[in-house]
């Protein structure tokens, strides 16, 4: 099984669109910005679905003027970070392939759909009950607390899966402990060609990985 | 022109252990998409295609709070990221421009759109007042992602 999602990363990988993605220069920023866009719009109705279903936002308006209003943008969100994801996804399959922070947020983000399934009738296709209620009823506390709890999650996984960064991580530790001979050579900035150099090699490495 | 500052990033407790940059980029991206999300919600009501049923006034006290919270939690990452490579940063084109499309989307979020908001504007001005805060929301992202691609 996992033989063949390996092979079918690696054709996808190589077909011509997700080649074109991956040289791009300019193509692969922009849908990543895209993806980042979109997890913001997506997180962020969210977290104020969740927060009014708590009771500590927009107290003013009913919870089904507020899911309602929002489901649309919950969903273009959606649909914006799912897609520009699959994507990046595609672009560098095999590298994400290798990376267990990837797998983590596949399984973080499967969590939100049985999370969805599991309270859509009771709480977001409920809202009316919800409402009429003198208060909260504790299970639509638990669908916002819980919901917010695994947003984070997500949130993790797309820091924690970025194999550039996970390099970086791994270069700094390189770095602070095992090669002290690169606190010298930062201390003296323009030390030499072999010092540029490996200087050169460092900040290639930082320029892919952090932002 | 290459700006170098003197300071050996090597000594930096975040380049010494292996969790601590990851978990602040992880404060760093939840700060931002509850300050970018409520501020997405208010611009959306701004342009007219979006929360319909509260006034702007209203939906923007409501949501200042969190916007703030937002705020805070990604000012003070911010710096601390920043700090484990600075000079990397300072001569890294992308960051530059992040950095000034985020003093003037911060300048703009608390007087224009805060002004415009809290008054009700009409559809037109809304529209344009909202506009210009997705555009510029969106600079800061695209600055800080294309950090690692310059």
């Amino acid at each position: 099984m996992s033989n063949a999602i390996f092979e079918f990363f690696k054709w996808l990988q190589y077909t011509a669109p997700m080649t074109a993605l991956r040289e791009s220069g300019l193509t692969y920023p922009i849908v990543m910005t895209l993806h980042l866009t979109g997890m913001g719009l997506f997180g962020g109705m969210i977290a104020i679905t969740d927060l009014r279903l708590l009771g500590w936002v927009m107290k003013g308006s009913s919870i089904t003027d507020v899911v309602h209003q929002l489901r649309i943008w919950k969903q273009i969100g959606f649909i914006l970070t799912v897609g520009c994801g699959a994507m990046l996804l595609g672009a560098k399959a095999e590298l994400y392939y290798h990376n267990p922070f990837y797998w983590t947020k596949m399984a973080f983000l499967a969590l939100v759909g049985v999370h969805a399934l599991v309270f859509h009738r009771s709480v977001y296709g409920n809202t009316a009950a919800l409402d009429s209620a003198p208060k909260i009823p504790r299970v639509a506390k638990v669908a916002g607390g819980e919901t917010d709890f695994r947003d984070s999650g997500g949130d993790i996984e797309f820091v924690a899966r970025c194999p550039q960064r996970y390099r970086c991580s791994q270069l700094r530790l390189y770095r602070g402990r095992r090669r002290p001979g690169l606190r010298g050579l930062s201390r003296n900035a323009g030390a030499g060609e072999g010092a540029r150099a490996t200087r050169a090699v460092i900040s290639s490495e930082r320029r892919s990985s952090c932002w | 022109m290459q700006i170098q500052i003197p300071y050996d990033a090597a000594t930096n407790p975040l380049n010494n252990n292996e969790w601590s940059f990851p978990l602040l980029e992880i404060i760093h991206i939840v700060g931002f998409a509850l300050a970018i999300g409520t501020i997405f919600m208010e611009d959306l009501r701004l342009i007219g295609v979006g929360m319909q049923r509260q006034p702007v006034s209203q939906l923007y006290k409501d949501l200042a709070p969190w916007t703030l919270g937002g705020f805070v939690a990604v000012l003070m990452s911010g710096p601390l990221i920043w700090s484990s490579d600075p000079n990397m940063y300072l001569n890294n084109g992308a960051f530059r421009f992040k950095m000034g499309a985020l003093v003037i989307a911060l300048l703009y979020q608390y007087t224009v759109h805060r002004k415009v908001a809290l008054s009700d504007p009409s559809r037109g001005v809304g529209a344009l007042v909202g506009i210009v805060s997705v555009g510029l929301w969106v600079s800061v992202i695209a600055g800080g992602l294309f950090i690692a691609f310059e």
